[in-house]
């Protein structure tokens, strides 16, 4: 039983499915609601309520996603590779979650940069770019070191 | 017109897009025969 390495993976998972939850609900859900309640005038009810709200869980979800997956990545070191030193430099089997971790680290930085922002329709644009960039950091995330066979990797 | 720009399906295919092109280069930076 390898205790930290479960428990990182646990609560990086669990904070990850809150990150993006939290991501799609911004994109899919609240900024069409938004969008909806501006056409009343409205729009600020929403924004005093629940964009402070949800910025913040945002923020709190992402930075711990990415720092338990940070760790995570050191436990899959071997000997003569660390797993967080090869994937950060895309070496050899570490290159595809390296990718995915590089993702995360750019969606981190906008979800702690340009969507904090008190102009709320700028802050929705950059949660679009984070559903796209979602797309792909979640293919790396299964695929990129535990289960690369299935792809081809 | 704009709506429709907006759509999040066009979001799912420049994902997917993204997606194939690092695919590609994992493909290049992977030792062939591993994983």
């Amino acid at each position: 039983m390898d205790w930290p390495a479960a428990l990182l993976r646990w609560f990086h998972e669990l904070a990850a499915i809150m990150w993006l939850g939290l991501q799609y609900y911004t994109d899919l859900v609240y900024a069409r609601a938004r969008a909806a309640a501006a056409a009343t005038g409205s729009a600020a009810i929403l924004d005093n309520f629940i964009a402070t709200r949800l910025g913040q869980a945002l923020r709190i979800s992402a930075i711990v996603a990415w720092g338990l997956g940070c760790g995570l990545l050191s436990t899959l070191s071997m000997p003569g590779h660390n797993g967080f030193v090869d994937a950060v430099l895309l070496r050899g089997i570490y290159a595809p979650i390296g990718i995915g971790a590089w993702l995360g680290t750019i969606m981190l930085a906008i979800t702690v940069g340009p969507m904090r922002t008190s102009n709320v329709a700028a802050a929705l644009f950059w949660a679009r770019i984070n559903t796209i960039l979602s797309i792909p950091l979640l293919f790396f995330m299964a695929f990129g070191y535990s289960h690369q066979g299935i792809v081809g990797l | 017109m704009k709506q429709s720009l907006n759509s999040p399906w066009i979001a799912l295919v420049l994902g997917v897009g993204i997606t194939a092109a690092l695919y590609v280069l994992a493909l290049r930076l992977v030792p062939h025969g591993a994983g």
